[in-house]
């Protein structure tokens, strides 16, 4: 339990904020990468605005770089 | 220019049948009407001109010929009746001959070069051999060729010797192939059925009367005649575009312009003697329309204007024009990049220019990287042409040079590193100290509150345009809305600003609470519980303006890493010589990323998180019924 009360149980937990907004921007930006591929196939003038929804998901890790910021403050 | 499309107007024609060809010209004359379909009840559409598909026939064999011509400049642009003239004359007729004869030609001597370059490979294969082929024909025995890969040339052989009654010649037709010659008895040919299991392919042995070297030889000759041939043409065809494309290239034109006026008129509805048409065009220049049509047309036209705000009360939707200086031409594409606003919304692309620029300067803010950006974005559109995405994209990035700048001083970064140490790493001075900047990697938490408010303002701008385009359109109860929303967004965000963080007195706490919970009231009574749900969601949008800091610092310390890892210091000696190139490489990549992952993210605060407090878009853009002419000019 001493672990918890330390800097390092901190940083630990600032890393799994981090680390679990990134993995969900991973997942869903997986997804709308293939689909966009599928797009661009088809229509590659469409590129530069399925960038756009291809940046939707990083609020996640935003969220997850808040909670980090807030735990280590 | 303003925050609002140019106000449009709906005008409605009605003439006499016998004047709908002058109608039509005088409308594309005019240039600045979109017409539209009329569905009228018991009157029926136009239909295209008489000749409508004879035109059509000649736009395409016009179009045809000067795909097959080298393009030249005109000198000056064909009147129209000039143009038509030459249409009809023999002149026209012969040129076309002439261009049809010349690149049918060229087509041929293509065509027959590619086939005796085909032969001419076929004969190398056979090119060791040094067989008269012309003496292989005979009644009773069959001449059979074939190519074997290298490692089975064995095993080919003993398979030919096999045979009884054959007798066979091979020798190497290339690198890794064998080629094998067999004569055998006429009709024996199921006696190869071995010799092909061992991966013998057969080749046509070709038609010549003398050795594959004499063959090759009179080949290249007949070659090297049809390019002389080909190029011979190619000049003659040169000639004929320099004399006549310009004049072929205004005939395409003026068809196509005669097909699109004929094919406007399916939009007409008439009657037996008379014809209705229906157009929007920007309200401010209706006077000017209708006296052109009266200086045209006199009293024997009727024009009916319905006006901007009678469409509005109609719920009719007009075309969108959105009217800004060339210099915002940029914004405007941004604008257009997502979605065209209705016409009586509110135009979008002021506000991209507002509140843009400020995103992206926060997100790179460093005063060498906005230098580098201005001169990257110039160099980028140096480089792409006009119609190019990247043109108005590179102008969004050299305007939010100069807010990045500014940013940068605030942020006191260059290069990543304070004004001072900037100078002391390349001067060697020290201690120079100008002034106190704000920089980002040691003010995170501040960085973020400030952040946190511009977000906070932004969605209430949002919410503030909602409520403005809400009462615009009379929609009182979603006014009422968009002020509690207006009013949740600043009062909550207040309160939670003074119970975690104490922004304001303790004492302020429960009135902004108590405003913010009226505005909740408010909330559920205009759009129900349903209304409620949209709460996190807007306070995801506010907190989704951490980006600004998140993507500024990510920059920032990269630019920290290269210049701990990476700095050519004179105490470097030899290692210089790759120190430099990977310090300017390295900040060159930053700088880039830089710039595209903040204009994707400034565009999505602006796409997502902002436009979607006001913002419809799904408006039609606004197309005059006018043609582009490059070869020819109207006469009237």
């Amino acid at each position: 339990m001493a672990l918890l009360e330390t800097e390092g149980a901190k940083a630990i937990a600032a890393g799994i904020a981090i680390l679990g907004g990134a993995l969900g921007t991973g997942l869903a930006q997986s997804a709308i990468g293939s689909s966009a591929m599928g797009v661009i196939a088809e229509k590659p003038e469409q590129a530069t605005r399925l960038l756009i929804w291809l940046a939707i998901p990083e609020s996640i890790l935003i969220f997850g770089f808040i909670v980090a910021l807030l735990i280590n403050g | 220019m303003g925050l609002r499309p140019v106000k449009m107007a709906k005008v409605r024609l009605i003439g006499l049948k016998s004047n709908l060809e002058r109608t039509i010209g005088a409308l594309e004359s005019y240039g600045g009407i979109e017409i539209r379909k009329v569905h009228a009840k018991g009157l029926d559409n136009i239909r295209a001109f008489a000749g409508h598909d004879e035109t059509i026939a000649k736009m395409l064999r016009a179009e045809a010929m000067l795909s097959r011509m080298q393009p030249t400049q005109a000198k000056a642009r064909m009147g129209e009746k000039e143009t038509s003239e030459f249409l009809k004359s023999k002149e026209f007729r012969e040129i076309l001959e002439r261009i049809e004869k010349t690149a049918s030609e060229i087509e041929g001597a293509e065509g027959e070069i590619a086939n005796l370059q085909d032969m001419k490979a076929r004969l190398r294969k056979f090119s060791n051999f040094g067989i008269d082929f012309g003496k292989l024909a005979s009644s009773s025995v069959e001449i059979v060729a074939g190519i074997v890969p290298a490692g089975k040339g064995e095993a080919a052989r003993k398979a030919i010797e096999a045979i009884p009654d054959c007798s066979f010649a091979q020798k190497p037709a290339s690198k890794n192939t064998t080629m094998f010659i067999v004569a055998l008895a006429k009709g024996r040919d199921q006696q190869l059925e071995n010799v092909l299991k061992t991966g013998f392919e057969r080749v046509t042995i070709p038609q010549i009367g003398s050795t594959p070297q004499k063959a090759i030889k009179s080949t290249e000759c007949a070659i090297a005649e049809l390019e002389a041939r080909k190029a011979a043409l190619e000049k003659e065809l040169g000639k004929i575009s320099a004399q006549f494309y310009p004049k072929v290239a205004a005939c395409h034109e003026l068809l196509g312009i005669q097909a699109g006026k004929s094919n406007a008129a399916s939009a007409f509805a008439g009657s037996l003697h008379s014809f209705i048409v229906e157009g929007y065009l920007p309200e401010g220049k209706f006077a000017r329309f209708s006296q052109e049509m009266r200086d045209e047309f006199g009293e024997r036209i009727e024009i009916i204007k319905i006006s901007a705000q009678e469409l509005e009360r109609r719920h009719e939707e007009a075309p969108t024009l959105l009217e800004h200086p060339k210099i915002l031409g940029p914004f405007e594409f941004m604008t257009k990049f997502v979605s065209i606003p209705k016409s009586n919304e509110i135009d979008p692309t002021m506000i991209f220019l507002l509140f843009f620029p400020i995103f992206y300067g926060m997100m790179v803010g460093d005063v060498i990287y906005g230098l580098v950006s201005f001169i990257l974005a110039r160099w980028i559109m140096s480089k792409v042409t006009p119609d190019n995405i990247l043109k108005p994209i590179s102008l969004v990035w050299m305007w939010s040079a100069i807010p990045t700048i500014i940013f940068g001083f605030i942020f006191d970064e260059f290069l990543g590193v304070s004004h001072t140490e900037i100078v002391a790493r390349f001067t060697g001075a020290e201690h120079v100290v100008l002034y106190h900047g704000l920089e980002r990697i040691h003010n995170i938490e501040l960085l973020l509150g400030i952040t946190i408010i511009v977000g906070v303002i932004t969605i209430a701008s949002g919410f503030g345009l909602g409520l403005v385009n809400a009462l615009s359109h009379g929609n009182r109860k979603h006014a009422i809305a968009k002020g509690a929303w207006l009013g949740l967004t600043l009062f909550g965000s207040a309160a939670v600003g003074t119970m975690a963080y104490s922004v304001f007195p303790a004492q302020f706490l429960t009135p902004f609470t108590a405003v913010a919970a009226l505005c909740v009231a408010v909330i559920i009574w205009a759009e129900g519980f349903m209304g409620i749900i949209e709460i996190p969601s807007v306070m995801g949008n506010i907190l989704s303006f951490a980006r600004i800091i998140a993507v500024g610092l990510v920059g920032a310390i990269i630019a920290t890493i290269l210049n701990d890892m990476a700095f050519p210091s004179l105490d470097k000696g030899a290692l210089l010589i790759l120190l430099i190139p990977l310090y300017i490489a390295g900040h060159l990549m930053n700088a880039g990323l830089a710039m595209f992952e903040s204009l994707i993210q400034g565009a999505r605060l602006n796409y997502v998180e902002f436009y979607s407090k006001f913002f419809e878009g799904g408006g039609r853009e606004f197309s005059p019924f006018k043609f582009e002419r490059k070869y020819t000019k109207s006469d009237t």
